[in-house]
């Protein structure tokens, strides 16, 4: 399961997919990369797969927030995908309802949504 | 986590402490400057023990810091009442200049 | 003398055997325990004969020093066939006092028995009485242990079941599931209600959830919290969520308690929570005969 993590343009979207064993460097430099190639690429959203991850803890749910804060800022919508039915228990218990990010069953579902509009 | 995998836990329990004790880990690495962790099991092989120590600058209110929204730094605050919602025990003991140990379990 | 007394049960078991059984019954239908309603006289019959044969072999074989020990490996046998027993009577619906005197009926006949043998003999007599009881008191609580045991099982298992029994989740249309939940929602119901409700979100891509509340009789502060933490996590899944059956007095006592729902929507009732859900997923519902 485990691989890099990684960002991908998928339509008019940035797709990043976070590998199960992501370190806080790692996913903060994610953080740098994806603002840059949202600027450059000029995408409508940014789709966070995040189906690998067992464990989402504040400090992880805290990026999520901040991906989906400035992704905005860029004119992109950020959807989180595939989060598992353990880890939203979870962050809803932590009181992380991660309201900045719209949410989908899928990259799919994102993708149908991002192109509606 | 391996060790409740192997024990059947259920999903939701391994993943719950799993994020618990990521909570206080984070916590002993960021405010405390690092500190050990051990794990281990009760001798009726029914709880799973996690113990964390630090030698960091220690918490002055533990009260304060346990509440939801408390936040010494850019947190949101729900680090420590988050772990101790999401353990089935939960011990606390810090002083200034003492550091901080958290003892926390979990039903396996 | 211990051994003589073994020897004087071993013999009267063996002389009266017939004998002893059916005054056993004699005795539980005396003492009104023999339920008749529930056991037909052969299965009775059956059952004591089972026992006593049991029951004849281990004190033929079981005794060390003229002592018991229930736990032995020799009373094996005998302690199985009180389980079955038991458990079976419990099935039926035999009460504890019942299953307790059953097995104390015992006492009668073997009393008797030995006092015809040992007239002459007070002293043997009173020893293999003070043996018969001891054995059969034994079995009584070896007996009320299992009760209680197999009580406690059919407890536990009529539990577990109301559990997934108040908690089904239905799909209702391609990607629309709802939960109807009915009676009251504490932190361990509502814990279960969220997991099977998000694994099944999971297993069948459910676009949108519509939580029922019409079943539920009051809705406090703690019950409006479960609902909006299970909106919230069905949300972090990537699903809508829709809660129904808000019945004016529960708006009204939310509104009270000062219950914000946020962006979670609410529906009066299920019937147009589902119109909106099958919008949601590209459904219309049309009427095609006027």
């Amino acid at each position: 399961m485990s691989g890099k993590s990684s960002i991908h343009l998928v339509e008019n979207a940035l797709l990043v997919s976070l590998h199960d064993d992501v370190t806080d460097t790692e996913i903060m430099d994610l953080q740098d990369t994806l603002s840059g190639r949202i600027a450059k690429e000029d995408v409508r959203g940014v789709v966070l797969d995040i189906s690998a991850l067992e464990i989402v803890d504040t400090f992880v749910g805290r990026v999520i927030a901040q991906i989906a804060g400035m992704s905005r800022l860029l004119a992109a919508e950020t959807y989180v995908v595939g989060m598992r039915p353990a880890v939203a228990v979870t962050l809803v218990e932590l009181g992380m309802y991660l309201p900045e990010t719209r949410t989908a069953l899928s990259l799919t579902h994102a993708l149908s949504q991002l192109r509606r509009g | 986590m391996r060790e409740m995998k192997s024990r059947r836990a259920s999903a939701l329990r391994m993943t719950r402490f799993a994020t618990a004790v990521s909570e206080i880990a984070r916590n002993a690495v960021v405010h405390g400057g690092g500190g050990e962790i051990s794990v281990s099991i009760t001798a009726d092989e029914q709880y799973l023990v996690v113990r964390c120590q630090d030698h960091g600058p220690g918490i002055g209110n533990l009260e304060q810091a346990m509440q939801d929204g408390y936040t010494s730094r850019d947190g949101l605050g729900r680090g420590l009442g988050g772990a101790k919602r999401l353990s089935d025990t939960f011990d606390i003991r810090s002083a200034p200049g003492e550091g901080t140990v958290v003892t926390m379990s979990c039903r396996v | 003398m211990p051994h003589s007394s073994t020897s004087n049960l071993v013999k009267i078991l063996e002389e009266d055997f017939t004998g002893i059984v059916e005054e056993w019954l004699g005795t539980q239908v005396e003492e009104g325990v023999k339920r008749s309603d529930l056991f037909s006289d052969a299965e009775s019959r059956a059952q004591n004969a089972e026992l006593l044969k049991n029951f004849a072999a281990v004190i033929r074989g079981g005794m060390v020093d003229g002592d018991f020990n229930l736990d032995d490996a020799a009373w094996e046998d005998l302690r199985a066939v009180l389980a079955d027993v038991t458990k079976e009577r419990v099935s039926r619906g035999v009460t504890p006092t019942e299953m307790a005197t059953f097995v104390l009926a015992l006492k009668s006949p073997l009393f008797s028995r030995l006092q015809d043998k040992l007239a002459d003999d007070p002293d043997a007599l009173i020893e293999d009485v003070m043996l018969v009881t001891r054995l059969v008191d034994a079995f009584a609580i070896h007996t009320n242990e299992i009760f209680i045991e197999e009580r406690e099982q059919i407890i536990e298992r009529q539990r577990e079941e109301m559990m997934e029994l108040s908690t089904p989740v239905v799909e209702l249309w391609d990607r629309v599931l709802t939960l109807p939940l009915i009676g009251t929602l504490d932190s361990a119901r509502a814990q279960e209600v969220m997991e099977n409700l998000l694994q099944t979100i999971l297993e069948r891509q459910a676009e949108v959830v519509i939580l029922d509340i019409t079943g539920v009789g009051t809705v406090d502060t703690q019950v409006a919290q479960h609902l909006l933490r299970a909106a919230a996590a069905v949300r972090l899944m990537g699903a809508d969520c829709i809660i129904s059956g808000i019945s004016p007095m529960i708006a009204q006592t939310m509104v009270q308690l000062g219950i914000d729902v946020g962006t979670v929507k609410t529906r009066s009732s299920i019937r147009t929570a589902l119109a909106d859900a099958l919008t949601a997923v590209g459904y219309r519902i049309e009427t095609v005969k006027d």
